[in-house]
């Protein structure tokens, strides 16, 4: 231990904790009330709640419900679905009778309806919509 | 007045609990506060285990949850009026005499940590206002596994399913099992339970930390403990996440705090400490599968402590108590694990030769170890450099009961740390990729009992203020 005042030892080391503390907790809060108070933006996940609340029972009763999409962030859509849907479950693919497809590109979703032979159930948004297999 | 209720019933039932079978010689404000915060862990790990095992043999039945958790309220609170009526004071905790030593201007300490504490809060509800959702690990694991046990009905085990492998469906259910418990209660989901639950397990952390140093130290180093804590850049911001880390973070240092506690006692008897000790390793089990590596690494801890000291009766002596918390919630834990869960996907699906090829090449292990390093100093950002500005000031404690107190949760460190190693040096995944989204978390777990071990062992204002003869 250095020799120093005992009284200068002690508020050296707790002035330096509190500050530091000091600056990192008055840093955030500023962020966050400005985050706050701005323009924000429709949280995603609550986005996807409010779009899948209706359509949950009606999911259930398909058991399974395909997803496909071709979005550059389809992953992140993906999950944000199942969280949204829970308890059914969401898979990727055109497996199940109820499919979830995300096309950014309205070309491709007329081509994917085409090729699969889907009937549009309900459109959720401008990109979802949520078909089922026409009986063949 | 629900919402208030699922919180209220299980916090108050282990106090009553906790004062019923741990009563006091002297009251203090460190004892109450850390009884208080004691409580919170082991209110939500007693009652989501109960509503996972009601979920396992009655099903999902609303009204049930709360009339179990009623009842075990009553009962708790009839014994601990009795024990208030009956003035049954037997045994104290309070750790030996102390040197009379005076520290300065302890208020002005005080104050600072409050000030630092409001401006902690402020951060977490205005945070929890802007991202009510909570951090990605939120959504994708622990709230997607709550909507299942709330919404799924008889179907809830269809959230473990290995269909949802990306979500880790082996992750235990302390978190998810509360939150689903509070929205039956209340009759809705509401963003309010994860949040409510995040705030009482971050901020019962600094509470149970700084009421244990200022038990087994002094008050002004608890205030000082508790100020790294908040002061430490990714706890609070993590806390408010809703992720899993900081109620395991806090299982890991209560139970590593009762083992203090209970040395601190040497010879009196309170070996019920112990006992609690074994429930708060068995809900870090119950919180995250990293609580299984902590329940090794505690026992291993105690063995190379114990041994020495009080030799192999005192040590079977003592795992028996342990075991004895433990086990139950272990149980639990286990038929989960084997009969629920699917396989953990780090251990499962990777063979012997592919195993013994990652543990046998060396450049994992500095690229783990270079990991290591640079992502501890890049998390505690400024606070790094008050560690050794402790040291350096004010020494270690001449006491020597202090630094056989620290021993303990620097072995179970220690130990943590090689699993930690291990599991990174034999993952199936991206090794990169694991230990960028992985290690930090990893980390804010051992936090609040590294800071715990660091505290116990430096000196105190007051030693250092004795020491200087002022």
């Amino acid at each position: 231990m250095l020799n120093l005042d005992s009284r200068a030892i002690v508020k050296v080391v707790v002035g330096s904790v509190f500050m530091i503390a000091l600056v990192y907790n008055a840093k955030h809060c500023v962020q966050e009330l400005q985050y706050c108070l701005g323009d924000k933006t429709i949280d995603q996940v609550d986005l996807l709640d409010d779009e899948f609340a209706q359509l949950r029972n009606m999911l259930s009763s398909y058991g399974e419900v395909g997803y496909v999409s071709d979005e550059e962030a389809a992953a992140k859509t993906f999950y944000l679905i199942q969280y949204a849907v829970s308890p059914v479950l969401v898979v990727r693919g055109l497996k199940p009778v109820a499919i979830i497809g995300n096309f950014e590109d309205s070309a491709a979703r007329l081509q994917f309806i085409r090729n699969n032979h889907l009937m549009l159930l309900k459109k959720i948004d401008a990109n979802m919509m949520l078909f089922i297999r026409e009986a063949e | 007045m629900f919402l208030c209720l699922s919180i209220f019933l299980p916090w108050f039932t282990a106090y009553f609990i906790i004062c019923y079978l741990w009563p006091d010689l002297k009251r203090s404000g460190a004892q109450a506060l850390m009884r208080g915060s004691l409580a919170i862990g082991m209110g939500f790990g007693i009652s989501s285990c109960l509503f996972f095992v009601c979920l396992l043999f009655v099903g999902s039945h609303p009204d049930l949850s709360f009339v179990i958790d009623l009842s075990i309220f009553i009962s708790s609170g009839c014994l601990f009026l009795y024990k208030v009526r009956k003035k049954d004071i037997r045994i104290g905790l309070k750790p030996e005499k102390k040197v009379s030593m005076k520290f300065h201007r302890p208020s002005l300490m005080l104050a600072g940590f409050y000030v630092i504490c409001t401006l902690a809060i402020t951060f977490f509800i205005l945070n929890s206002v802007n991202e009510s959702n909570g951090t990605w690990d939120a959504i994708a694991i622990w709230n997607m596994r709550a909507r299942f046990l709330f919404r799924g009905g008889d179907k809830w085990t269809e959230a473990f399913s290995n269909l949802y492998a990306w979500s880790h469906p082996d992750y235990p259910l302390l978190i998810p099992g509360n939150v689903a418990r509070i929205w039956t209660y209340v009759g809705h989901e509401t963003t309010l339970a994860p949040i409510v639950l995040a705030f009482l397990f971050t901020f019962a952390t600094v509470a149970l930390m700084v009421s244990a140093i200022a038990y087994l130290r002094s008050s002004s180093q608890g205030l000082i403990a508790g100020m790294v804590l908040m002061g430490t850049s990714f706890f609070i911001s993590h806390g408010n996440g809703q992720s899993a880390d900081v109620p395991l973070g806090y299982f890991i240092l209560a139970a590593v705090i009762l083992f203090c506690l209970h040395d601190a006692a040497a010879g009196r008897g309170l070996q019920l400490l112990v006992f609690f000790s074994g429930m708060m390793a068995g809900f870090a089990a119950w919180t995250k599968n990293e609580g299984l590596l902590f329940i090794v690494s505690l026992i291993a801890a105690r063995f190379l402590v114990t041994i020495p000291r009080k030799g192999w009766r005192s040590y079977r002596e003592e795992m028996l108590f342990f075991i004895a918390g433990l086990l139950p919630i272990l149980i639990i834990v286990a038929y989960f694990k084997t009969q629920i869960a699917p396989p953990n996907d780090l251990l499962s699906g990777q063979g012997f030769n592919s195993m013994m090829h990652k543990i046998t090449d060396a450049t994992r292990y500095a690229v783990i170890g270079k990991a290591f390093i640079s992502k501890l100093l890049t998390l505690m950002k400024a606070m790094i450099f008050i560690f050794p500005l402790c040291l350096v000031l004010f020494g270690c404690s001449h006491e020597k009961k202090n630094h056989s107190g620290m021993v303990m949760p620097l072995f179970v460190l220690c130990f943590m740390l090689s699993g930690y190693f291990m599991i990174f040096l034999i993952t199936p995944n991206d090794l990169i990729w694991h230990l960028n989204t992985a290690l930090q978390r990893l980390f804010l777990q051992l936090l609040p009992v590294s800071l715990f071990a660091f505290f116990l062992g430096i000196a105190t204002p007051e030693e250092v203020t004795w020491r200087c003869g002022i």
